[in-house]
């Protein structure tokens, strides 16, 4: 039996304690926080600076800092039939803490290397990993498309080499994916194009990666005759998760990709409503989690009444419902007369130990956020993003669509692949 | 006592003995948990006592603490469900809420004894302590000499002008 004798109230333990920390601990510490919070402690002090351009503090906060605190918010605009991103959201690339439900913006500064930006549509974006990722093509061109790829945070940006091939004018777009690989510290894009409409074309998938500087094909998501179209994609802990809408069997199906194995794995099927809205995948603190529209099928209304957020488990693909909401519920807690609204984004937020706290979501037209307290079940509102201002419509006559994605910054310059492999 | 450990009555004991000369006696599997002790123990075996010089008791019987209630984690009982990791988070988060003077002795602690994930688990309640706060709150809580020059911090400012607004 062992006793013990605690002594109590030692009058030494003041806060200055603090200051005796070594530097490998004070390492330890600034690795655990946001990248907002570091690119502002580099004005600290000489060898704070130090330290925080340091690759190896680089690799220690992308082990420790890792739980996808930014919600990257933007809007697509139609324009005639023709889907683009707007330039608004272009020029200012902004995003919410959702920790602290505080908007930070970057002003983007350099033009896109060889285009004049005014002549300059986007089709696509996607944001993930601090890395923004662009499909655009000159106005009524059919030929000039141009990938390029930016660093937000280091402000850089360059033109990747040109696709084996887009499928770009058909009703499907191309969804596109950038993440960078914690080890290698280089990264890669995914690009998977959608078959076009009425034809036989299969799912085609190809990366690019810094390394080669190549695009390769991967193997095919897609069995003969088979049409899956793909709406949303993330990676977490290198496995590719793709959610794809299969067009004969009326489902949607969840596969997962292992890089190292190059083999398709179906992880789930689900149900598709008579009037489909695509499922969608987050990240966040390295756990999976799908957003779903999903309701009866006795009538055209009823199709997409329930809104359910559900936690996949990738060891036995099993899940946990996080949250489910009537679209009357949603209307409500959004005060939104319109029945083209829906659910652009969701996340969920945790407590300190672990379990669901609440979930943030945003309205697809818009682009309000709020909370939902998952124990008390009250609605709160988050600031209105200040840097942007409202929906463009005079310019734009239509519908305008807001999406979103959490991820992480990172401090490195993501693009200077060459100095950060030799560092 | 509640760091006992194991029941299991062939198991090694270890006796530590703390800065200020009080006594710990804990089972091996939980001295393990630190590097450090490990080392210490397969050099010079169980029989003598181990001094931890620059650890208080109050502060080491807080690791002890942790190492008991980790490495009785690892174990297996029949009769007992395993401990999830949902349990070990709030465990965890619950050993942490401590006072700030605390933690930055647990951190000194944790560091020197080598036990890694109670250095992570510090290290992050620290980070959650500085979070949100200027480089000026900063340099007074940490007692940091300000090196810059006026238009050296200018230049900082500028590059990332997004995160001091």
């Amino acid at each position: 039996m062992l006793l013990l004798s605690l002594p109590r109230g030692r009058a030494d333990l003041d806060g200055c304690a603090c200051s005796e920390l070594p530097l490998e601990i004070i390492e330890r510490v600034l690795s655990f926080l946001p990248v907002h919070d570091l690119c502002r402690f580099r004005s600290v002090c000489k060898e704070w600076r130090e330290l925080l351009c340091k690759p190896s503090f680089h690799d220690l906060c992308e082990v420790n800092g890792k739980d996808d605190r930014y919600l990257f918010v933007t809007r697509d605009l139609d324009c005639d039939g023709w889907s683009v991103v707007d330039p608004v959201f272009r020029r200012t690339v902004s995003f919410l803490d959702l920790h602290d439900e505080r908007w930070y913006a970057i002003e983007v500064g350099e033009s896109l290397g060889g285009f004049d930006e005014d002549f300059l549509e986007t089709q696509l974006s996607a944001m993930d990993n601090g890395l923004l990722c662009e499909m655009s093509t000159l106005r009524g061109s059919d030929d000039d498309l141009a990938l390029t790829i930016s660093d937000p945070v280091a402000n850089t940006r360059m033109t990747l080499p040109a696709p084996p091939e887009i499928f770009c004018l058909g009703a499907y777009l191309p969804l596109i994916l950038p993440s960078v690989d914690i080890v290698t510290r280089s990264y890669k894009v995914f690009l998977v194009n959608n078959p076009r409409e009425h034809s036989r074309d299969l799912t085609r998938v190809h990366v690019y990666e810094t390394f080669s500087n190549e695009w390769r094909g991967l193997s095919n998501p897609a069995k003969e005759f088979e049409e899956l179209i793909a709406g949303s994609a993330v990676i977490l802990q290198d496995v590719l998760y793709i959610v794809f809408r299969d067009i004969a069997r009326w489902q949607f199906v969840l596969l997962s990709y292992k890089m190292q194995e190059d083999v398709w794995t179906e992880v789930r099927r689900i149900i598709c409503p008579r009037k489909p809205r695509h499922p969608q995948l987050v990240v966040r603190g390295h756990r999976l989690f799908m957003n779903l529209w999903s309701g009866g099928t006795s009538s055209l209304l009823e199709d997409l009444s329930l809104f359910e957020m559900i936690e996949i488990m990738p060891s036995d693909n099993s899940s946990k419902t996080v949250v489910q909401l009537t679209f009357a519920q949603l209307q409500q807690m959004f005060s939104e007369q319109d029945s083209d609204f829906y659910i652009a984004y969701g996340v969920p937020r945790f407590n300190s130990k672990g379990s669901y706290s609440s979930v943030i979501l945003m309205s697809s037209l818009s682009g309000k956020l709020i909370t939902f307290d998952l124990t008390s079940r009250t609605v709160g509102t988050i600031p209105a993003n200040p840097f942007i201002q409202g929906p463009s419509l005079e310019t734009y006559p239509y519908c305008d669509m807001y999406r979103a994605k959490n991820m992480n910054l990172s401090l490195r310059n993501l693009l200077s692949y060459d100095s950060v492999a030799s560092g | 006592m509640h760091f006992q450990g194991s029941p299991n009555m062939a198991e090694k004991r270890v006796k530590l003995i703390s800065s200020d000369n009080d006594e710990f006696e804990v089972d091996e599997a939980v001295a393990f948990e630190s590097e450090t002790l490990r080392n210490m123990i397969q050099d010079t075996g169980t029989n003598v006592p181990i001094s931890i010089p620059n650890v208080s008791s109050d502060i080491l019987a807080k690791v002890l603490e942790y190492c008991s209630y980790h490495a009785e984690t690892m174990e297996t009982h029949d009769d007992k469900p395993p401990i999830t990791d949902a349990q070990i988070r709030e465990w965890d988060a619950d050993f942490v809420d401590v006072h700030p003077a605390t933690l930055y002795s647990l951190i000194l602690a944790a560091n020197y004894l080598n036990i890694k994930n109670l250095l992570d688990l510090i290290c992050q309640a620290v980070a959650n302590n500085i979070r949100g706060k200027t480089a000026v709150e900063i340099r007074k809580i940490l007692h940091i000499q300000d090196d810059f020059t006026y238009e050296e911090e200018m230049e900082i400012r500028r590059e990332t002008k997004w995160a001091f607004d």
